[in-house]
């Protein structure tokens, strides 16, 4: 049978299953791409001048015709196989299929793959917001639920492209956030998913459903979200126990690349196992927040006053290529987000870094403390490490102590580049324990951030 | 003409505009029965009709229930063949859901998602997901706006339903978060509001349209 068109999309995606789905129950033959890198092949030119959005999945047919979004393509395939009935056999039929794909796509699977977003670190975590979007997959679970009380399929008794979507979105939250208690509250949601996801036409498409013994919680983001080989962390987690999927994409955002695995069991930093330091990191990260950095009685005084140069050490941090920074507040953003890439040090961290000079004539430099006498292992968990220079400084030699002090008081100057008065704006967020400080100025940007440890809140 | 159903869809509800448009350019009789929001919705007569509780909300004569908003304007728009707001191929009306679904989902409600955030409904403020929300907002708007270079429609060469979604929800975005600096940037999506808002039968449904000087932003209690 001839295919109706390519199908841009990877097999582990949700969203792509569907459209397979659709295509299988409905007779209907769909290519999938030989070969297809994600994150890769969707930026180059070649697609985008086919799919201008730039996301999967994406539909190339044989006549030339393109079209995206994944729910539209799974309903557009739906109506090429009219007597498969995906749709409903009349329009109100086809109005309540749509209005149960649309429920779920905006009040199931959009507040769910925020929730990912959260717990994962794609977006700050929020502990109100994330109760908030866990009442609204709640509550529309409950409404799914209900309505399955007395029925088996959604519409009209016999399955439908509103089945398909529904059961293959519970399949991917039973094994994320849907966890045995929630499980027990809507039997019939999960006893829908079940029938759904085995019906043998789709069995091999959506593959074993996999169910969560303990919901997804938030714990800080320990590698960059793009696909990059892992390095190595200064604490390698083992290897979850089930074997992992493919990374799966959640939905269309290409953006968002979940791996489908379990949680994995936290294991001790070495870090954390060096001895009792007479110095509280917290404590100088709030000294560092509320004291002046200068002078008697400021912050700079309070750590002489207080280090540890056993427990912790002293860094100096200089970017590689100083020659290729151009505008000054893309410098600032790089500084940004070599700071994000290293949230899973936060803890053994300190760092004021920022960029001296003018456009395309400036440094990126600063100070680092860090817990222990290693900065490698601070550093190595992000991928940034190895465009930056690093040097331990002694604080007993004039020329560091001086460079050291500049730094944390924003009056660094190399090579007459130059932190530069004007005015200044500051923000302070101020939760229980951590803060985050950023200055501004009008002729050259510096960012500094004095990391914290932080549980539950990050900004 | 005899009415089609009730409709509780009020005309100033931002989430109502893509349905109510419908309604009024095609030319569609419904009865709006009386209904205040947040109390009529949680009433049990309304509920056991409508079990999620929430609007836009259809009745039919005949008893059929039909809720979420896009769903009941799709469902509206085929009973209205000669609106041209569902084209005739299949294709056509393809085209008219992806932009209608890009919209609603990357537009709209991330314009929505930037109003609450701002209002402090989520939690604690946060700048940085208030600029990942803009960011999202904004990747969608500027890929209606790359397609409207070379087009007046969104679909074909007369109004569809993706134009009415699209004016829908530039209609709240134009109010909020596509200030003066956002509309020079995707000034197509612009354009193609003031062209639709304008029609004759959506004239009076739109009224008098608020276009945002500065995008909103925090207020801190203090």
């Amino acid at each position: 049978m001839t295919s109706i068109g390519t199908l841009w999309t990877i097999p582990a995606q949700r969203s792509g299953q569907v459209i397979r789905a659709v295509a299988a129950l409905g007779g209907l033959v769909l290519d999938l791409p030989a070969e297809y890198t994600h994150y890769e092949d969707n930026k180059k030119p070649a697609f985008l001048a086919k799919f201008p959005h730039g996301k999967i999945p994406a539909l190339d047919t044989k006549d030339g015709f393109k079209l995206f979004e994944g729910t539209t393509i799974a309903r557009y395939v739906a109506t090429l196989a009219p007597n498969a009935n995906l749709l409903g056999s009349d329009a109100k039929e086809n109005a309540l299929v749509d209005q149960w794909v649309h429920l779920v796509d905006t009040e199931l699977e959009a507040p769910a793959t925020m929730v990912g977003q959260l717990l994962r670190g794609g977006i700050p975590y929020n502990k109100p917001f994330h109760t908030i979007l866990l009442e609204k997959v709640t509550r529309t679970l409950g409404t799914l639920n209900t309505h399955l009380a007395t029925r088996t399929f959604f519409v009209n008794e016999r399955i439908t492209f509103a089945d398909l979507v529904i059961g293959s979105m519970i399949q991917r939250l039973v094994a994320i956030i849907i966890d045995p208690e929630m499980r027990a509250k809507f039997p019939n949601v999960i006893r829908h998913m079940e029938t759904v996801v085995n019906q043998p036409k789709v069995k091999e498409i959506f593959g074993e459903i996999q169910y969560c013994e303990k919901a997804l919680q938030f714990t800080p983001p320990a590698k960059e979200k793009k696909e990059k080989e892992a390095k190595p962390a200064a604490a390698p987690a083992p290897k979850a126990e089930k074997k992992p999927k493919a990374k799966a994409v959640d939905d269309d955002d290409d953006d968002d690349d979940e791996p489908l695995v379990p949680e994995e069991p936290k294991a001790k930093n070495p870090l954390d196992l060096l001895p009792k330091s007479t110095m509280n990191f917290d404590d100088w990260k709030r000294a560092y927040s509320n004291k002046e950095t200068r002078g008697a009685g400021g912050a700079i005084e309070w750590f002489y006053q207080n280090f540890d140069k056993e427990g912790y050490s002293v860094w100096r941090i200089d970017f590689k290529y100083n020659e290729e920074l151009t505008q000054i507040f893309m410098s600032s953003n790089q500084i940004g987000g070599l700071f994000n890439r290293l949230e899973a040090s936060r803890k053994y961290l300190f760092g004021s870094v920022g960029v001296l000079g003018t456009t395309n004539n400036s440094v990126i430099s600063g100070t680092l403390i860090i817990r222990g006498q290693d900065v490698k292992p601070i550093v190595e968990v992000g991928p940034d490490y190895e465009s930056y220079d690093f040097k331990k400084l002694d604080l007993n030699n004039a020329e560091d102590k001086v460079f050291f002090e500049s730094a944390l008081a924003w009056d660094l100057e190399i090579d007459g580049k130059k932190w530069a008065d004007g005015k200044t704006v500051s923000r302070f967020h101020h939760c229980v324990k951590q803060t985050v400080l950023i200055l501004t100025t009008s002729a050259v940007q510096i960012i500094c951030i004095a990391f914290r440890h932080s549980e539950t809140s990050k900004y | 003409m005899a009415s089609i159903g009730s409709l509780y869809a009020p005309l100033g509800h931002l989430r109502a505009r893509t349905v109510n448009s419908t309604v009024a350019y095609a030319g569609l009789k419904v009865d709006r029965p009386v209904y205040t929001h947040f109390q009529d919705n949680k009433k049990s007569d309304f509920l056991g009709n409508f079990p999620h509780g929430k609007i836009p909300a259809f009745r039919s004569n005949s008893g059929v229930s039909i809720v979420e908003g896009a769903a009941i304007a799709r469902y509206f728009a085929a009973l209205a063949p000669e609106s041209g707001l569902l084209p005739k191929s299949l294709e056509d009306q393809a085209l008219v859901d992806q932009w209608c679904h890009l919209i609603e989902t990357e537009v709209f409600d991330n314009t929505l998602l930037t109003w609450f955030i701002c209002q402090g409904k989520f939690g604690p403020y946060s700048k940085e997901t208030h600029d990942i929300v803009t960011t999202r907002e904004r990747r969608a708007i500027g890929t209606v706006n790359q397609h409207l270079e070379d087009k007046t429609y969104l679909v074909g060469d007369r109004i569809t339903l993706a134009d009415l979604t699209l004016a829908s929800a530039m209609n709240f975005a134009l109010a909020k978060t596509l200030d003066t600096e956002g509309r020079a940037k995707y000034p197509n999506v612009v354009k193609h509001f003031e062209m639709v808002s304008t029609e004759p039968s959506l004239k009076e449904l739109f009224g008098k349209i608020e276009y945002a000087e500065k995008a909103i932003e925090y207020q801190s209690p203090n």
